[in-house]
């Protein structure tokens, strides 16, 4: 009998071979699901000398017990692999509808490895899994994928993630996109799952996922619904969505530094040009607010810009897109903004990453490193739009100058040199798109983040300029909302809705309770928030050691990219703001000495991961000289 | 009969959840088992929302329990 809040089925793919075989998800409760599951197969199993676009990465796909349920929030998409930026912790995330359908067809967790020598997609179906021929996707755009395998199956209801053109050309910013709009970004994952020639995973199932205890599951999941609904923003998301609501003009969003300006070269923008893209203003091409599977507080809108150059329809906006393709290349024309986020849902690129190479290379232009000769006669001046649009086309196919840009910042300023690498902002190697001069909690929870330079581990998420500037408690707050996002990623359940009921309030390890009550009940597991917590930190452990293995990092690698940490902010209510080199150094300290890591190097020690039983760990990296 | 709103739907389909929980005896999520059905075409963003006759009125629970969940207004009920 399969376990109850499960798909019940982890599948193994051996893409090399077209060999599909089978196990029960049982096997790795101790790991709850998800990132859980994907990270302890990826310690266990990826070859330290792996190279990430290599046959010999593992790509792994994994849900949580709570997706596909009515526990809010809950369709969350763990994406795990071999970094392709850093060969650290490759780790993205996303909601949609796919998740719960990979459940409704029977499997919790994909783990892929090899390489097909040709393309292939992967079809889920009713507890069934079979390797199709994908050669007449290979090439589609994410948009077209989905259409072309719905028209195949007759049925409109297939959900489907997969790469575009950005991921089959192996480009380091390919995202993986689920149901044409939700992007797991980061870490490459997108030009490792195009490496294997699988373009795209497709599921439609309709298996029942049993409830073991329905009574006390329920009252957990009315309890939960209910305090959402004390939320006053929860309504207001539902009417405007995410970036409606939390980036109006005047919002204390737009001064909190989270958008570089100009390649970072500054904090704060323009108010005349935040007019212009604001949540607020930006309204008028907002028709229709969507929700991922389950999700009492829908939040993603469907944008719409009818006419005129840039006419694109299609769901997907967010924060960050005024973050790419506004503030850091200086670009103020909402309908540009808009179509460069839709083309890169379709070509499989993940804004984040793209545009931080792409604003990079209009810096170099600026200075004079770059020329037309370069850049195929695009003129990389701050505020066009049309180049970068033209650039993301370009990255995306590796064209011309595109190629150029495809492996990143870091490798990019290596080849350009001059004073290039100077400005380019990348953590542990890979492209990173926050500010962090302003946000304390924020910046030093995206710099030590494992997934290098990403805000979706412990960077903490405040709005209230007293909280966000302060740097009081925040090595412990960083370490509570990073176990925090390990039970959230071990269950499916999504942090920004989440945040709703977390995120002007502090994250102890009781916040953890309710999820816990959500997955003990629906899976009949023991789990209460104390033992949660503690597999929470045992997954970053896992990371981190992880990230000692294959990336070879350690302390000197948890430090901001040079211009965050040698410029000041530079005009603005915040003009003079910098990272204190003290206070950080204080805070590293402190960090590592919560985690039980040694403060001198950075790296674990065996006291501190035996007391998580992880005694394993240890001695893999003792075997490798990691670890005294 | 229920009574449907496509206009207020986000399409989240945690209708589709809830309404074959009831039809499990609250044993399962089940999608077969449902018995409202909603659509989204991804190409213009409408949602379609349909019940078949299977659809009991949620006997023996308080309300509905598609009703009860939708967080969107877009469900209601007249018994």
């Amino acid at each position: 009998m399969k376990p109850h809040g499960y798909g019940g089925k982890v599948l193994r793919v051996d893409l090399t071979e077209g060999k599909l075989c089978e196990e029960s998800t049982e096997k790795y409760f101790d790991w709850v699901g998800g990132r859980g599951i994907n990270e302890w197969i990826l310690f266990n199993e990826l070859p330290v000398e792996a190279k990430p676009l290599e046959p010999e990465n593992i790509f792994t796909i994994g849900v949580g017990p709570l997706v596909g349920t009515l526990s809010p929030f809950c369709s969350r998409v763990s994406i795990d692999t071999k970094n392709a930026f850093t060969k650290g912790v490759g780790s993205a995330n996303c909601g949609g509808h796919f998740g719960a359908e990979m459940k409704y067809a029977g499997y919790d967790n994909l783990v892929f490895k090899g390489k097909s020598p040709e393309p292939v997609y992967l079809w889920l179906h009713e507890g069934k899994a079979e390797l199709r021929d994908a050669s007449e996707l290979w090439g589609k755009t994410t948009w077209d994928t989905e259409r072309t395998i719905r028209d195949r199956e007759n049925d409109n209801e297939v959900r489907v993630i997969g790469i575009g053109p950005a991921g089959e050309n192996k480009v380091r910013s390919a995202c993986v996109i689920s149901d044409r709009a939700k992007a797991a970004g980061g870490s490459g994952v997108g030009a490792v799952m195009g490496s294997k020639n699988l373009k795209a995973v497709a599921a439609r199932g309709s298996l029942p996922i049993s409830v073991a205890e329905p009574e006390r599951f329920i009252k957990a999941v009315d309890a939960a619904r209910a305090k959402i609904e004390t939320f006053p923003k929860a309504k207001l998301y539902r009417k405007d969505g995410y970036y409606g609501v939390e980036s109006y003009y005047g919002s204390a969003a737009w001064e909190a530094g989270f958008r570089p300006v100009r390649n970072g070269q500054d904090g704060y923008w323009d108010p005349e040009k935040i007019k212009k893209v604001a949540g607020d203003t930006i309204k008028p091409y907002r028709k229709k607010i969507l929700a991922c599977y389950g999700c009492p507080v829908g939040c993603m809108p469907w944008m719409d810009v009818p006419e005129g150059p840039y006419k694109i329809k299609g769901e997907g906006w967010w924060n960050n897109s005024s973050n790419s393709f506004c503030t850091r290349v200086d670009c103020d024309n909402p309908e540009a903004a808009i179509k460069a986020h839709l083309l890169t849902n379709q070509l499989g690129l993940d804004g984040d990453n793209a545009s931080v190479v792409i604003a990079w290379a209009f810096e170099a232009y600026e200075k004079g490193l770059l020329t037309k000769k370069n850049t195929d006669g695009l003129e990389l001046t701050w505020g066009n739009h049309d180049a970068v649009l033209a650039l993301l086309e370009k990255l995306a196919y590796r064209e011309g100058f595109g190629d150029f840009l495809a492996d990143g910042v870091k490798a990019a300023a290596e080849k350009l040199g001059g004073d290039s690498m100077d400005y380019a902002i990348h953590i542990k190697g890979q492209d990173s798109v926050d500010g962090i001069r302003i946000s304390k909690g924020w910046g030093f929870g995206v710099v030590t983040s494992p997934a290098a330079g990403r805000h979706l581990r412990g960077a903490l998420h405040s709005f209230s300029p007293d909280v966000f500037r302060s740097w009081d408690n925040v090595p412990y707050k960083v370490h509570m909302q990073e176990q925090f996002k390990g039970i959230l990623d071990m269950t499916g359940t999504c942090l920004y809705n989440n945040g709703l009921l977390s995120w002007e309030t502090e994250i102890t390890p009781k916040s953890a309770e309710y999820i816990a009550e959500l997955a003990s009940s629906l899976t009949g597991l023991d789990l209460n928030y104390e033992k949660f917590t503690r597999i929470g930190r045992k997954l970053h452990n896992i990371e981190k050691a992880m990230n000692t293995l294959h990336g070879g990092f350690s302390r000197k690698d948890d430090y901001p990219p040079k211009r965050y940490w040698e410029e000041p902010i530079k005009s603005g209510p915040y003009k003079g703001e910098h990272i204190d080199h003290q206070e950080w150094e204080k805070a590293l300290n402190e960090y590592y000495r919560l985690h039980g890591w040694d403060p001198e190097t950075g790296l674990q020690t065996r006291e501190g991961l035996e007391t998580l039983d992880l005694g394993v760990v240890a001695d893999r990296l003792v075997a490798a000289g990691a670890l005294k | 009969m229920i009574l449907l709103s496509p206009t207020k739907c986000q399409g989240c389909r945690i209708c589709e959840a809830a309404c074959g929980f009831h039809h499990t005896g609250h044993k399962a999520f089940e999608p077969s088992k449902s018995s409202t059905h909603i659509s989204r075409d991804n190409d213009t963003a409408v949602i379609n929302m349909s019940i078949d006759s299977t659809c009991d009125l949620c006997a023996g629970e308080e309300i509905p329990l598609c009703v009860k969940y939708c967080a969107y207004g877009a469900r209601g009920v007249r018994r």
